[in-house]
């Protein structure tokens, strides 16, 4: 699984919407964290089920009641740009909206 | 008999499988306490966790997460005792974590099923999956230069609704759908409201020659929000898909967004650009354990489901599987049925209601629970039909009246003077001046040259009592009248 590419390091930065100038540097960097990492890999956990949290317990369910905790305005107090209540964002060019 | 698409080359069928967003209805938001409705002013129902705000932590809705658990169960789907909330990483201006938390490799529910109409009777849908996510907020992109974000609905509570690959032809998807928003309206987790987008459509769809057991390369279709839509949808979607296959092509697995005011589509993105969400569980949250006493008691608590209250209706009631169907379409329309028919016949009963009642709602554009003539008002009405009281003609021009708002069947009828004439001696009157009047019409039945004259006769005293006549009285009296002239 460790063949990080600069082709790797290009697709992982855009997905995080991070700038990056010298992919291949970071080729080698990336391939010796995910070596690390990968040592897990070793252990058999054939018959472990997954673990998705170190606390104990369940998730607290709360009553359906509604509540506010802030006005219009505590909301957009810090947007760069607003009109008319909504936030004013750099126009959306394409559709990659998921669902 | 599955739908196909035939060319000159060939016969092909479709393979659809459909997934829904259904809104829960709840008051407040998934993990936060802002209020959920529709239709607030912009960015009014927004608290700090929906907004992102550092230090913020999500709390989950009980109320969904039951919601979510009785459609799991209506759906005859196994609900987990364990379930757990992952993140999906994107980024987009009106996801302000830059996350949505959803389910992904341990859903609530799986493995359900819906039955839907089919030219071949009744057929079973697999449901694949029932999960629960967070909406995002609204993208304004129509304005200008610029786009504008309401995050009112980021973080209300969805259910997504996964079906099996099963569906074979337009019509068993709008079925589908139909039948899923029954059920949804029926067990009060979503309103099934499409035009406010509280239920959502994508179709993943793809083509293969008829007979064939190869999957074909599928494309989504995306937000297509009205029933006729979806039909309209996966007619051309299909299509596209042969003429491409036909002509040489190849499909592309690829997004495309329905334009209904157009009626096409166009691609959104291919899988290449697809994303890469990077799912992984939310470290905010632990998992979702439910309580198997809980869960029963939920599954208690269902009321009857659309299709046993049809199938009620039609082995109890003795109504037609089709009067049944068109019932219990709407729940509030299979209430006010019931309503009416309790001590009644059910079958007269169900076919006014269907043919006067539902014509009327549907011209006014009201459920029968805003029905102007109230279930108690119109079994009044029936009641005088079945007492004699009224002919069935004069019933519906006095129902026409009450639904103008002109008082009570009583009211109506006694003001007015629709009263039946049952009276013999007025009726043989009526019929003897019809006779006179009609010499050759007369002749021609007792010579028997035109028997059937006889009806016509009825429908002259009808005519001339303003249909206030008992049909039946007047029947036997134009008869007894006309064998009378044969003898003198």
């Amino acid at each position: 699984m460790n063949n990080i590419t600069a082709d790797t390091v290009r697709h992982i930065a855009k997905l995080a919407r991070i700038k990056i100038n010298d992919e291949e540097k970071l080729v080698p960097e990336l391939s010796a964290i995910l070596g690390f990492v990968g040592q897990l890999q070793e252990l058999n956990t054939d018959d472990i089920p997954p673990m998705t949290t170190p606390a104990a317990g369940k998730t607290p369910l709360r009553p359906d009641t509604v509540a506010a905790d802030a006005s219009t305005q505590d909301i957009l107090r810090n947007a760069p740009k607003q009109q008319d209540s909504l936030f004013v964002v750099p126009k959306i060019i394409g559709d990659n909206e998921p669902q | 008999m599955t739908w196909h698409i035939k060319t000159e080359k060939n016969t092909w069928e479709v393979v659809i499988g459909l997934e829904v967003h259904a809104q829960i209805l709840t008051k407040s938001k998934l993990f936060s306490s802002a209020p959920a409705d529709f239709g607030a002013d912009p960015n009014s129902q927004v608290n700090l966790l929906d907004a992102a705000m550092p230090g913020t932590l999500p709390v989950c809705n009980g109320e969904a997460v039951a919601q979510a658990v009785r459609t799991a169960l209506a759906l005859d789907a196994e609900v987990h005792r364990t379930s757990v909330f992952e993140r999906k990483n994107y980024f987009y201006p009106d996801l302000p974590p830059g996350y949505q938390i959803s389910q992904y490799q341990q859903p609530l529910a799986t493995d359900g099923r819906l039955e839907v109409e089919s030219d071949d009777g009744e057929k079973v849908i697999g449901i694949e999956r029932l999960h629960m996510e967070q909406d995002a907020g609204k993208s304004l992109h129509d304005r200008g230069a610029v786009s504008f974000v309401d995050l009112n609905r980021a973080g209300v509570p969805l259910m997504e609704i996964v079906s099996r690959p099963d569906i074979r032809a337009p019509g068993e998807a709008s079925s589908y759908l139909r039948r899923l928003r029954s059920l949804l309206r029926t067990i009060r987790t979503c309103d099934g409201n499409m035009n406010e987008g509280s239920l959502r459509c994508d179709i993943n769809l793809s083509v293969r020659v008829a007979g064939s057991d190869v999957l074909g390369t599928r494309t989504e279709t995306k937000n297509v929000n009205s029933v006729r839509f979806v039909v309209q949808a996966i007619e051309l979607e299909a299509r596209r898909q042969v003429d491409l296959l036909e002509s040489g092509g190849e499909v592309l697995q690829e997004t495309r967004l329905f334009d209904a005011a157009a009626g096409r589509a166009r691609a959104m993105r291919s899988k290449e650009e697809a994303h890469d969400y990077r799912y992984f569980p939310d470290p905010d949250l632990l998992p979702l354990v439910l309580d198997s006493g809980w869960i029963e008691d939920l599954r208690t608590g269902l009321p009857e489901l659309p299709r046993a209250r049809a199938r009620r209706f039609a082995e109890v009631l003795k109504l037609s599987e089709t009067t049944a169907a068109i019932l219990t379409e709407e729940p509030q329309n299979a209430d006010y049925f019931e309503a009416v028919a309790s001590g009644r016949d059910a079958v007269r009963v169900a076919n006014w209601v269907v043919t006067n009642l539902f014509s009327a709602l549907n011209d006014a554009g009201l459920g029968a629970d805003r029905s102007p003539v109230s279930p108690g008002a119109l079994g009044e009405l029936l009641d005088m039909v079945d007492g004699g009281v009224i002919s069935g003609l004069v019933a519906k021009e006095v129902f026409e009246e009450m639904w103008g708002g002109g008082g009570s069947a009583r009211e109506i009828v006694s003001a007015r003077g629709l009263e039946q004439i049952s009276d013999q001696g007025q009726l043989e009157e009526t019929v003897r001046g019809v006779l006179d009047a009609n010499e050759s019409q007369v002749g021609d039945y007792l010579s028997g040259r035109n028997e059937k004259v006889a009806g016509w006769f009825v429908g002259q005293v009808m005519k001339a009592t303003g249909g206030k006549a008992n049909p039946k009285v007047v029947n036997e009296l134009v008869r007894k009248a006309l064998e009378s002239r044969r003898q003198s």
